[in-house]
């Protein structure tokens, strides 16, 4: 130790105190990330004195989120292990964690002289680098960009899945020889939680399909999916498990749909073990590729814990068993999460329960998980998760489920509901809504009125939000329909944001096999709709699909050229409330090379790879409204 | 045909957009990312206004790039000056193709070409001699040639590092405001200075023969990220340099007077050089520079030329209009004579669904519908009561300056305005003066002026500042802009309502924004901008709403769901590609 220099662990000054370290919360605002609602927000800690001190540290999950201020896991851990003994539980779990915070917490634990320390982390160090706008040349890892150029133009797309992954678990490995070290040096025990990913209740994104494959691969690979998704629908596990196994051949296991498919079916064919590996795969595929997914664990990543765990005598809790579904025990028990890798409090409870028994050394299953929140806590947590599911483009039967389930619990949440409809109804600028001023005061809601009310259109994610709200609680009243409707109004400040991290576009582009366009109504209206469009690799002969609702428009030829068609929309395929206009674009030939090249040289110079191919392009899409209501 | 100018990855990213060879439509990114001074290829804008005419993209058949990508990393390369972004001379092309979309034939024009083109056919002039200068282009700062019926010809240029634009800047630095965007500071504050600095000065900047100066390298560094000039400039001036937040003090009023008159010698010099060579009295003027309308004022008065003319956006968003005008003459060997007089070349937005939103908020608000002159009268009559007002109205205007489509209007006979429109809404300078629009038939009357200056490009003497204390600079002038009835019928009629009412066809007009956020765009931004600023009236197309109506919500609303973003380039650095 310097000696006078001032150590912190996270917003946390460290003060060395008779029977141990205190820690107290730094007013020091210049330290980056280290205020902010990311953290427990306790002010200080004293010494542990007599007691054990435990220590969890971990991301978002461990954290409890959102769950964090009723219930997180080291609280629920606290509660459970009061009439175990005297212990000091702290929370150093950080939402939004990544590698390098992680290294850094466990690189200081010593510090605070844990008896225990909990390792709940492993979902985050999958997430791509620099996801937070920056540039890849302006990552903390120097030179990274060049290596993943590098691999990506020897190996392909599953080539730089494979550095990036590499990359990715050297941190994991650092950070578990931090806690060996630690073990070595202070004897302090180490639990080792295993996290877990909500396997079967947390589908893959439509927009991320495969990334840029040569085109007949690709017209293949989208032929083989039509099979399956229809064995799927005729319950043929055996028939979606092969034709999801030729689309692996195709894909390199870097499409999360395959393995989505076959372990749907695997689940109704109550097969465990086929479904985890399907699922599990599809979970993975994605992982490396520099494209927007959801934080997850990885098989890798939750071995690499298990082993160390193993090798070094720690207790550990593998998630992968205390969540299991009773049904079906290979996979976990939807109810259990929040969403893709949060837990509910279902989930938190069974997960400090398994903790508390390793902390104690007593055999699994000793201490029974707790009831969990009150049914309003648990409501609203509910009304959450259907507004996180939609805004992770979850099917709507999800999304009502959740909505559905918050109002059963507390009937007293519909006026929020009501006010979140308006507000994703309201007119441009939404932020004038009443709804606003009432939802703004709610501090659980507070952060979000910018998502829905900053931008002059919705994602559709949030038109789906929308939508389920209106399934629910009934139609918006504020609707009043323009006599044109731009239908490309971007959802984000810089414009309309694609499924990799490149900059926003000024236009629409379809990097997978269809684009949902929305826009409400006051009711059935006869409409013109005008599209300008390319398909850039689309074959000539192709043709591009377009509908309106359930209803077929036109198929207007595919065209590498920039085409305009209009079309017209009959009152009768209209309705009250929200509309959809679908294009379904052709499959791209795209020169695969000149694209691996081209994504190549974008790492290099520091830039985003576009990873996925261009189905197609909507220069500009409007609405005019011809008639009067029918 | 249309022919697309885009200008990009430098400062101001913008384009222009002619049709059959006249400039129908052209604006700048900023305004649509909300970041000001944004320099990424000008996709939304480029959308914006091919909507406003009524086309797509797949309708353009030619763009222009408004200068030589190859060259100018060459520069950067070679001069190793700091940059935004690592030097990548495929980026404008690759982004012409996939940000914008458009796959048709792509031209480069050399930058001072587009700033000398802009100037040229927006002119109307048969035939002209052309100056530009600016910080820097490719390699060159300043140029001097003559345009006519066979394009735009170069004769001789200055090249890097020897730069008005650069010493200008080098001094706002030196003088603690931003580069790249306060220079227009450093003019404002000029007047209130001795020219005590002037020999100093000189020792900067060495005149030579013909159209050649330099400037002397012991004072500059523009390899230095963090400043641009070194120690030497302080043992010159005798003076430190100012600390951004430190207060303007006598001897840096007298710096910033002093600059602007060795500015202007130079240029004097350079234009009379310029007409020596082409013998044409016409001058067609463009570059940053040329956003210095002090020394344009100067340059018409005392210079050789008998007119002039002046872009509204002679800085690099400009750019855009001058490669695409280019483009089209080459491409059809023709072009149009024709003065461009309206700088309102955005798009326009319809106001129902604002409406709507008041509606739904419950806002009381008054909508005159088709009858053009109610929010005339009402907005005249608010005016002369000393109210300061949020003027919104149709197509946006291109360039710098708010032109009476996106402006903040308020009486111009109230001493106290100045001071309150600073603290209140512009939050800025107490020094930094306002400017008139004035009806364009009756400026002789108040302004010692005689020509048109529709885009506030030019600066006249007041002649009764005292009438007029908050538009007249301490030195009695205004940088006036000319209202004319056959261009801005509209708002030349408010001019004259309020006229009616007081006596002066005169408004104090700055632009629609707050300090560090571009000029509002949409009517959303103009609602936002008009709750922050605390104006007491907002008048969008034929709609008014008051300040006592507004919700106390709207207020912390706005700034949660729609933050000032932070802008585009970076003023600490001056950054040169
Ligand atoms: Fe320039």
């Amino acid at each position: 130790m310097t000696g006078t220099q001032a150590q912190y662990v996270g917003p946390w000054l460290i003060e060395p105190v008779a029977g141990g370290a205190a820690l107290r919360r730094s007013d020091e605002e210049s330290r980056p990330g280290a205020s902010g609602p990311d953290w427990d927000p306790i002010d200080s800690i004293p010494a542990a004195g007599d007691a054990r001190r435990v220590v969890v540290l971990g991301e978002s999950t461990a954290r409890g989120w959102p769950f964090e201020s009723f219930g997180s896991p080291t609280s629920v851990l606290a509660r459970n292990l009061q009439s175990a003994g005297e212990f000091q539980c702290i929370d150093l779990a950080k939402v939004g964690a990544d590698g390098r915070v992680l290294l850094d917490l466990a690189g200081k634990l010593s510090l605070l002289h844990p008896d225990v320390v909990v390792s709940f982390a492993g979902n985050n160090w999958m997430m791509p680098p620099a996801t937070d706008g920056r540039r890849m040349d302006q990552c903390a890892d120097d030179g990274l960009n060049r290596r993943l150029a590098d691999a990506l133009r020897a190996g392909g797309y599953r080539g730089l899945k494979e550095a990036a992954t590499a990359h990715a678990m050297t941190a994991v490995r650092a950070y578990t020889e931090q806690l060996v070290r630690l073990h070595a040096e202070t004897g302090a025990t180490v639990v080792i939680v295993v996290t877990e990913y909500n396997l079967s209740g947390f589908a893959p994104p439509p927009d991320i399909q495969t990334p840029v494959l040569p085109g007949s691969d690709l017209a293949r690979w989208h032929e083989l999916r039509r099979q399956a998704q229809q064995a799927l629908a005729s319950g043929n596990a055996r028939a979606v498990a092969r034709l999801a196994a030729e689309m692996i051949d195709i894909d390199g296991g870097c499409s999360p749909v395959p393995g989505w498919l076959a372990g749907r079916a695997a689940v109704l064919a109550a097969d465990g073990r086929a479904a985890r590996l399907a699922f599990e795969q599809s979970r993975d595929s994605v992982c490396g590729l520099m494209l927007r997914y959801t934080p997850r664990v990885t098989r890798d990543v939750q071995q690499l814990l298990v082993d160390v765990a193993a090798e070094n005598g720690f207790p550990c809790v593998d998630l992968r068993r205390v969540l299991a579904d009773p049904d079906l025990p290979d996979i976990p028990d939807e109810s259990c999460f929040h969403d893709y890798c949060h837990l509910s409090d279902t989930g938190i409870e069974r997960a400090a329960a398994a903790i508390t028994d390793a902390v104690l050394a007593r055999p699994a299953g000793s201490t029974a998980p707790g009831p969990g929140l009150s049914p309003v806590v648990r409501a609203f947590g509910h009304a959450r998760a259907a507004a996180h599911l939609a805004f992770q483009a979850q099917p709507a039967d999800a999304v009502e489920a959740h909505l559905q389930a918050a109002l059963d619990l507390e009937p007293g949440l519909v006026p929020l509901l009501r006010d979140v409809r308006e507000l994703l109804s309201a007119p441009v600028p939404g932020w004038t809504d009443p709804a606003m001023a009432r939802l703004s005061e709610d501090p659980q809601i507070q952060p979000f009125v910018g998502v829905m009310t900053g931008n002059p259109g919705l994602t559709p994610e949030l038109w789906s939000l929308r939508d389920c709200l209106e399934s629910v609680l009934g139609q918006s009243e504020t609707v009043a329909s323009q006599s044109q409707v731009d239908l490309l109004l971007p959802s984000d400040p810089d414009g309309h944001p694609l499924p990799n991290w490149t900059q926003p576009w000024a236009h629409h582009v379809a990097c997978s096999s269809e684009s949902v366009l929305l826009f409400a109504l006051d009711g059935p209206r006869d409409l013109e709709l005008t599209i300008e469009f390319r398909t850039p690799w689309a074959d000539p002969a192709a043709s591009v699909e377009v509908g309106c609702n359930s209803a077929r428009l036109a198929g207007p030829e595919a065209s590498r050229s920039w085409s305009t068609v209009r079309l017209s929309i009959a009152a009768a395929q209209t309705k009250q409330g929200v509309n959809r206009i679908r294009i379904s674009w052709p499959v791209p030939r795209q020169d695969t090379e000149a694209a691996i090249c081209a994504d190549a040289d974008a790492l290099e110079t520091g830039e985003f790879p576009m990873i996925v191919p261009v189905f197609g392009e909507l220069y500009d899409a409007r609405i005019q409204i011809t008639g009067m209501p029918a | 045909m249309i022919v697309v100018g885009i200008s990009a990855h430098y400062h101001d990213a913008a384009c222009a957009i002619f049709l059959d060879g006249r400039l129908v439509a052209a604006a700048q990114e900023e305004r649509f990312t909300r970041r000001r001074y944004d320099a990424t290829i000008p996709a939304r804008a480029l959308r914006a206004c091919l909507h406003e005419i009524g086309a797509g993209i797949g309708d353009v058949e030619h763009v222009a790039y408004y200068e030589d990508p190859v060259a100018r990393c060459d520069r950067i390369l070679s001069a190793g000056t700091p940059s935004a972004m690592p030097p990548d001379a495929g980026r404008p092309l690759r982004e012409i193709r996939d940000r914008l979309g458009y796959a048709g034939p792509v031209t480069t024009v050399r930058h001072h070409e587009a700033h000398a083109a802009s100037a040229f056919y927006c002119s109307g002039f048969p035939d002209a001699a052309v100056l530009t200068a600016d910080a820097v282009g490719e390699w060159a700062t300043t140029s001097y040639g003559s345009a006519g019926p066979e394009g735009i010809s170069t004769f001789e240029e200055v090249r890097f590092p020897h730069s008005l634009g650069l010493l200008y800047s080098t001094l706002t630095a030196y003088l603690g405001f931003e580069v790249n965007s306060d220079e227009n500071k450093v003019m404002g504050l000029a007047p209130y200075g001795r020219p005590t600095f002037v020999a100093a000065l000189s020792e900067l900047i060495h005149q030579l023969p013909e159209g050649q100066f330099e400037l002397d390298a012991r004072y500059f560094d523009f390899t230095d990220p963090s400043r641009m000039y070194t120690d030497a400039l302080s043992d010159v001036l005798g003076i430190p340099p100012r600390p951004p937040d430190a207060p303007t003090e006598g001897a840096h009023t007298d710096v910033a007077r002093s600059l602007q008159v060795v500015l202007e010698d130079v240029l004097l010099e350079k234009a009379r050089h310029l007409f020596r060579v082409t013998g044409n009295p016409r001058l067609c003027y463009a570059g940053g520079v040329a956003l210095n309308c002090v020394a344009n004022a100067r340059i018409r008065q005392d210079g050789p030329f008998a007119e002039m003319f002046v872009q509204p956006a002679a800085g690099d968003a400009g750019g855009s209009i001058g490669a695409a005008a280019l483009a089209h003459h080459r491409l059809t060997g023709g072009f149009r004579a024709e003065r461009l007089v309206d700088a309102r070349l955005g798009p326009s937005y319809d106001t129902t669904e604002l409406a709507h939103a008041l509606q739904a908020a419950g806002v009381p608000f008054s909508d005159h519908c088709d009858d053009q002159h109610g929010p005339i009268s009402q907005t005249a009559d608010m005016l002369a009561a000393g109210a300061v007002v949020g003027w919104y109205q149709g197509r946006m205007e291109f360039g710098p300056r708010a032109l009476g489509a996106r402006s903040i209007l308020a009486d111009p006979r109230d001493p106290g305005m100045r001071d309150r429109i600073n603290d209140l809404v512009k939050k800025r300078e107490a020094f930094r003066p306002f400017a008139p629009s004035v009806a364009a038939e009756r400026t002789a009357e108040f302004f010692d002026f005689h020509g048109s200056s529709p885009f506030m490009l030019d600066t006249a003497q007041v002649r009764r500042p005292a009438d007029l204390p908050a538009i007249a600079h301490v030195d009695g002038s205004a940088r006036l802009q000319t209202v004319d009835a056959a261009v801005d019928p509209r708002f030349h009629a408010l001019l004259t309502a309020f006229a009616a009412r007081t006596g002066f066809p005169i408004l104090l007009n700055t632009s629609f924004n707050l300090r560090g956020e571009p000029i509002v765009c949409t009517p959303g931004d103009a609602l936002a901008s008009f709750v922050r600023c605390g104006l007491d009236a907002l008048v969008i197309g034929n709609l008014i709403l008051r300040a006592a109506d507004v919700p106390p919500f709207w207020a912390s609303a706005v700034d949660q769901v729609a933050p000032i973003r932070p802008r585009g380039v970076s003023g600490d650095i001056y950054s040169f590609g």
